[in-house]
């Protein structure tokens, strides 16, 4: 038995058949199919030809669409936060230009509602949330195989705890009269991209999906959590009375919080009855002047200037400052 | 010239040819049974979408007063479809594939060679078909063949 092996270079209608696999055939395609037959003709003695060309066949339309959330983990927010962003990607599935009406809604079942729930178009196409994109006040048109970006944008009440969750949908439904309470197979006459063959309920005419907020602690801006405390009081015999001649030892802590701090100056003026010590600042225990542009320190009068600069988050710094009572 | 188109087409089919095809479209459905059961069937082809399952039935005839021997029907399989694997039938014919359109072997002996890789034949290769009637078929005898393609 010899086996023939047929070859046949296929590489580039391959390729080539790819492009429009996702969506299918279009809608208003043409299928044409003849059938050819040969045979000896007992007239003739030669080989006869005949063929049949069947009723053609034109591809309705099928809806269906496709909504993703591009969110897979819960977007934090925080309590009071405006325009929250929630990201989806709405495909047209069938094979036709198709309008599709888009719906967003906060779902039962979890912690809060988001508040002003308004679902945006990425107008400008760049992939996130911003002044270019236009409230979705029309139905999304597709084309087959076309995707598009649609944020659902909403405020976090002010009320919302932390770690508490609020789930909201996109669903994306097709616009076609009839189509979105009509079992799948159903054909819509008159409808679709190509009228004459009609549109054809697809399996998901409607589809819906969702991202969920959720609450992180309260972000505010960076600040200095500032303390001045007495460190130490010495008094001219050696106690700790407040006399005159008694010198006191104030210290003051400044923390970064929230953030880093830029610019930071620590000003702090002697009370009337005091009169500062000479020279007697510290920085994290590093003496300095009280002439001005030598260092961080600066002493005018009563008045003490320390420039610090930035202080990166959670650090803290020491100035110890010693004054007589006079 | 028009009364000439007239003229011929008035001539007896014999005249051009003793053997007649018909082909006709099929949608084809899973459709319950009065039984509760669930089988095949060949219905009106309309509403035919990206996904549905066509089946096209060819018929054939021999119109003439003598017996017509090594009658062979080709059709390759339409734009926009794909054969649907063994579907290919007809009493009485023996019935073999094309990856190319003019060599047929039974599919289990068909390679396509793809980026420099030959590997067996599949469904979306398949470009043609072909029924060989086995006899001579008889002044007035009729048969059919069939295959189906899903559309793309």
């Amino acid at each position: 038995m010899k086996t023939i092996s047929k070859i046949a270079l296929l590489t580039a209608g391959l390729a080539a058949s790819t492009a429009t696999w996702a969506a299918g055939t279009d809608a208003g395609a043409i299928i044409t199919n003849t059938a050819t037959a040969t045979f000896d003709d007992p007239a003739t003695g030669n080989t006869g030809s005949t063929s049949a060309t069947a009723p053609d066949i034109t591809v309705a339309e099928l809806i269906n669409v496709n909504v993703t959330a591009e969110n897979t983990v819960p977007v934090e927010t925080q309590p009071g936060g405006a325009n929250q962003v929630l990201e989806f990607t709405v495909t047209n599935t069938g094979n036709g230009t198709e309008a599709f009406s888009l719906t967003a809604a906060n779902l039962a079942g979890d912690d809060f509602d988001a508040e002003s729930v308004t679902v945006y178009l990425d107008s400008n196409n760049d992939g996130v949330f911003n002044a270019g994109d236009q409230v979705v006040t029309a139905d999304l048109v597709l084309d087959a195989d076309e995707s598009a970006t649609v944020f659902i944008v909403g405020n976090i009440p002010g009320t919302a705890a932390t770690g508490q969750q609020a789930e909201l949908e996109l669903s994306a439904t097709s616009a076609t009269p009839g189509a979105a309470t009509a079992a799948p197979g159903t054909l819509l006459p008159g409808q679709g991209t190509n009228t004459p063959a009609g549109a054809v309920v697809g399996t998901a005419v409607t589809d819906t999906d969702s991202g969920t907020f959720v609450v992180g602690t309260l972000i505010t801006d960076a600040y200095i959590d500032l303390d001045k405390s007495i460190e130490s009081r010495v008094d001219p015999f050696g106690g700790t009375t407040d006399i005159p001649g008694t010198i006191v030892t104030y210290l003051i802590t400044a923390t970064a919080v929230n953030g880093d701090v830029n610019n930071l100056v620590v000003a702090d003026s002697i009370p009337l009855s005091m009169t500062l010590v000479a020279d007697s600042v510290t920085i994290d225990g590093a003496a300095k002047t009280d002439l001005a542009g030598d260092d961080e320190v600066e002493v005018a009068g009563s008045d003490v200037s320390v420039t610090l600069g930035t202080l990166t988050e959670n650090t803290t710094v020491e100035i110890r400052l010693q004054a007589e009572i006079n | 010239m028009r009364l000439l188109t007239t003229l011929l087409l008035l001539l007896p089919l014999s005249a051009f040819a003793t053997v007649s095809l018909e082909s006709q479209p099929y949608k084809v459905v899973m459709a319950t049974q009065d039984d509760g059961s669930v089988a095949e069937e060949w219905v009106e082809a309309d509403k035919i979408a990206p996904g549905d399952k066509v089946g096209y039935r060819i018929t054939y005839v021999n119109t003439g007063s003598e017996p017509v021997s090594g009658v062979t029907i080709k059709n390759p399989v339409p734009e926009n479809t794909v054969y649907i694997m063994n579907s290919a039938n007809g009493a009485g014919t023996s019935i073999t594939l094309s990856v190319d359109g003019s060599q047929f072997a039974p599919v289990s002996e068909l390679n396509v060679l793809e980026n420099g890789e030959i590997r067996p034949a599949g469904a979306k290769d398949i470009q043609s078909i072909r029924w060989i009637v086995d006899a001579p078929l008889a002044p007035s005898a009729t048969g059919f063949v069939e295959f189906q393609v899903r559309v793309n």
